[in-house]
């Protein structure tokens, strides 16, 4: 059995640390495009020397998706370290992994979940909302190439429009399943803190000598 | 800080630990618990009979007994069971 527990702790501790960089990774390229739209769209007003409103709804959106992939990347640094941690001892003791050892590190990732589930419940939910953001802005630029290939603007215009489109919407795309794994995470946790709600019961019982 | 864990896993992690005699503040650092609720803890495990004191050249030491042997078996296996029959976590 033991063997089987460590193959399978080192397999949730590799995702659980994959899952965390691509967050990181992703976080990070929100942050910039969101930075990235809401000063292009501050310059073309201030060159317009007008308040225009769709450039004004589109620098709201890119300082709102900025505010919020920023805060997606704080708390996905936070989870990282966490799961950094956990992952540095399991590498410190894989090489004498004894019963008493597997076993704390067990208890570590139970309490880690403990602790990080607000964090990671509202990571979900940040990372969602930059999605629908960055979602909405690639619709916009979708619109915004295709009126440009009708009205006959240059090719390399048209090629970066294009590019910024589909790394809209990979970063929107991002922003919506990587929670689905968080999510996945999560209800291996709880489902984990359900039986050991069980398991406390029988301990109980040991304790008291019933 | 040591993240969240139950009275439960904190026993385990104190008998675990006194499996060789150490002194109230080795216990304290090493479950990260503050001098109050450490206290607490060791105090009910010497009342049930899993801690027991010795003294060492003036020192106090705690040290588990027999008895405690009997709940870490307990706890490290229904753990592991827990974590080995639950669904797996992956990509």
């Amino acid at each position: 059995m033991t063997t089987s527990i460590v193959m399978k702790l080192e397999r949730e501790l590799r995702s659980f640390f994959a899952l965390a960089i691509m967050n990181i990774a992703f976080g990070g390229v929100a942050m910039a495009l969101g930075i990235s739209l809401g000063v292009q769209n501050v310059l073309a007003i201030l060159e317009a020397r007008n308040l225009l409103l769709p450039q004004l709804a589109l620098t709201l959106l890119g300082f709102l998706a900025f505010g919020v992939s920023l805060r997606w990347l704080i708390t996905s640094a936070e989870i990282l370290d966490g799961v950094t941690d956990i992952k540095d001892d399991y590498e410190r003791k894989k090489t004498n992994l004894v019963d008493e050892n597997l076993t704390g590190l067990i208890v570590r990732m139970m309490a880690y979940y403990r602790e990080n589930k607000s964090t990671i419940q509202k990571l979900t939910l940040v990372s969602k909302i930059a999605g629908v953001c960055f979602f909405i802005n690639g619709i916009v630029l979708l619109i915004n190439t295709v009126t440009n290939v009708m009205s006959g603007a240059s090719f390399g215009y048209i090629l970066l429009l294009a590019l910024a489109t589909v790394g809209n919407f990979l970063v929107s795309s991002s922003g919506i399943f990587i929670p689905r794994f968080f999510d996945r995470y999560s209800s291996t946790w709880e489902h984990r803190l359900d039986e050991s709600s069980k398991v406390e019961r029988e301990l109980v019982e040991q304790l008291e000598g019933r | 800080m040591k993240a969240r864990r139950t009275r439960y896993e904190i026993y385990w992690e104190m008998l675990t630990f006194c499996r060789s005699p150490k002194t109230f503040t080795n216990i304290v650092n090493r479950c990260d618990l503050n001098s109050k609720i450490g206290q607490e803890y060791i105090g009910f495990l010497k009342e049930k009979g899993f801690l027991s004191t010795i003294e060492n050249e003036g020192k106090s030491l705690f040290v588990a007994t027999e008895r405690a042997n009997d709940y870490i078996a307990m706890f490290t296996r229904m753990y592991q069971e827990l974590f080995d029959n639950s669904p797996e976590f992956r990509l």
